[in-house]
């Protein structure tokens, strides 16, 4: 599997130092991984405060248990937004019977950081960014549309299928194809 | 076993689940189809980790939100708040109040019902099966098997991390409100998956999962629950 492997041996090592109690280490996984992991609990939860639980919840469980992370089974980054995304989704399905949506909050002062760190970030950033839009667009419509409901909205696939009008299994295939095509794009090219 | 077994299913429930797309029931049985390939299962543990890099940089397509402020400042304090539970925990007295504490606020998270599938699995021709899946703090899934009115349980468990060396995991179960909790067996998953007996009372109102010394465990609780969930 292709990874950034000079990023991820740079995250690896600080899940190391975290294990050992480095709480530099810490708040350098958190200042880099931070903004993406409330950007993905966000647009879940919709909710600023929802948001911010979620992450720091996931970032307190990495310091009780770093063993959590198993560096055999793929990078931190991946590992760490699909622990906020889960948490997420389980937060909306609790509490989607009574929760009326709050219309976005104005943004939250922002935290002061590195400015050459976040400029080296950001710049990694848009260029993985750039190559998951490509790999996106790439998808049939029928497919892209399928992963978004269920990535970006929380969605099961049996409400999916409700809303689109299809049958459960073919949101299933379509689920499927889709994620073949992704991974075939991601991770069998040169990062 | 293992990779030799057909996992076009499994894909196909790896697939949702990395998503956010499956209802609890499908998850229930992916555990059950995971469990059933093994923990070395080379196999399954591609899929995940794949499936699982894919889905992680969907969500990068989003743009990064500042972070709050005091946010740093705040995780670091929480932190450092949780270390004493994890080092200094009574042994051999009462349960700790914030362990208490703890089950409570994970029952009240959530607890999701696998509606008797794992149970099926087991034992199908046994009626009266039921399956509680716990909640967790970590990532991974445990699910208890059941008789109501009966000791004997099993506990199903997958994508668990390794406790650590020296330590096992430690199931407990609550007889009735109030009550302390009772030790209800120990076991070490083998790469992040573990099918383990246990003993329950013939009721309880609360199961739960600590990490505790080995081999053995403790005989009361020792550190917060990363797993629970209340009957």
């Amino acid at each position: 599997m292709a990874v950034h492997s000079l990023e991820d041996a740079r995250d690896r090592d600080l899940v190391r130092r975290v294990a050992d109690g480095d709480e530099d280490a810490f708040r350098t996984l958190f200042r880099r991984y931070g903004p993406v992991a409330k950007a993905v609990a966000a647009r879940l939860v919709r909710q600023g405060f929802m948001a911010e639980e979620i992450v720091q919840e996931a970032f307190l469980s990495l310091w009780r248990a770093p063993a959590a992370y198993r560096e055999e089974l793929g990078t931190f980054r991946a590992w760490l937004l699909s622990t906020v995304h889960h948490r997420a989704v389980d937060s909306i399905r609790r509490e989607e019977a009574q929760r009326r949506r709050a219309a976005d909050a104005p943004p939250d002062p922002v935290t002061e950081v590195d400015a050459g760190e976040v400029v080296i970030d950001r710049l990694q950033a848009q260029e993985t960014r750039g190559q998951i839009r490509r790999a996106m667009a790439e998808l049939p419509p029928a497919q892209r549309q399928i992963l978004e409901m269920m990535y970006f909205d929380g969605k099961t696939q049996s409400v999916i299928a409700g809303e689109l009008g299809l049958p459960l299994g073919t949101v299933k295939s379509r689920t499927l194809l889709g994620m073949r095509r992704l991974r075939a794009s991601l991770l069998e090219e040169a990062p | 076993m293992s990779s030799r077994l057909p996992h076009d299913e499994l894909e196909t429930l790896i697939v949702a689940d990395e998503l956010g797309g499956l209802e609890d029931a499908e998850q229930g049985r992916l555990a059950r189809l995971m469990a059933s390939h093994g923990p070395d299962c080379a196999e399954c543990r591609r899929l995940v980790t794949e499936y699982t890099e894919v889905a992680g940089r969907i969500g990068l397509l989003l743009e990064p939100e500042p972070l709050w402020a005091g946010a740093e400042d705040a995780l670091v304090a929480a932190a450092r708040a949780q270390e004493p539970s994890w080092v200094e925990a009574p042994r051999g007295g009462r349960p700790a109040r914030r362990w208490i504490a703890a089950v409570a606020v994970g029952v009240a998270a959530a607890v999701a019902i696998v509606a008797g599938v794992v149970g099926y699995a087991l034992a199908p021709n046994q009626p009266g099966l039921r399956t509680i899946t716990l909640q967790g703090t970590v990532p991974g899934r445990v699910s208890l098997v059941y008789q109501p009115g009966q000791s004997d349980a099993v506990l199903v468990a997958a994508g668990l991390p390794d406790p650590g060396e020296g330590t096992v995991y430690e199931l407990w179960y609550q007889p009735s409100a109030g009550a302390r909790m009772r030790p209800a067996g120990v076991f070490t998953p083998t790469d992040g998956s573990a099918v383990a007996p246990a003993r329950v009372g013939s009721s309880f109102v609360v199961v739960a999962v600590t990490i505790e010394p080995g081999p053995d465990g403790s005989p009361q609780p020792t550190s917060n629950p990363i797993f629970s969930a209340s009957v």
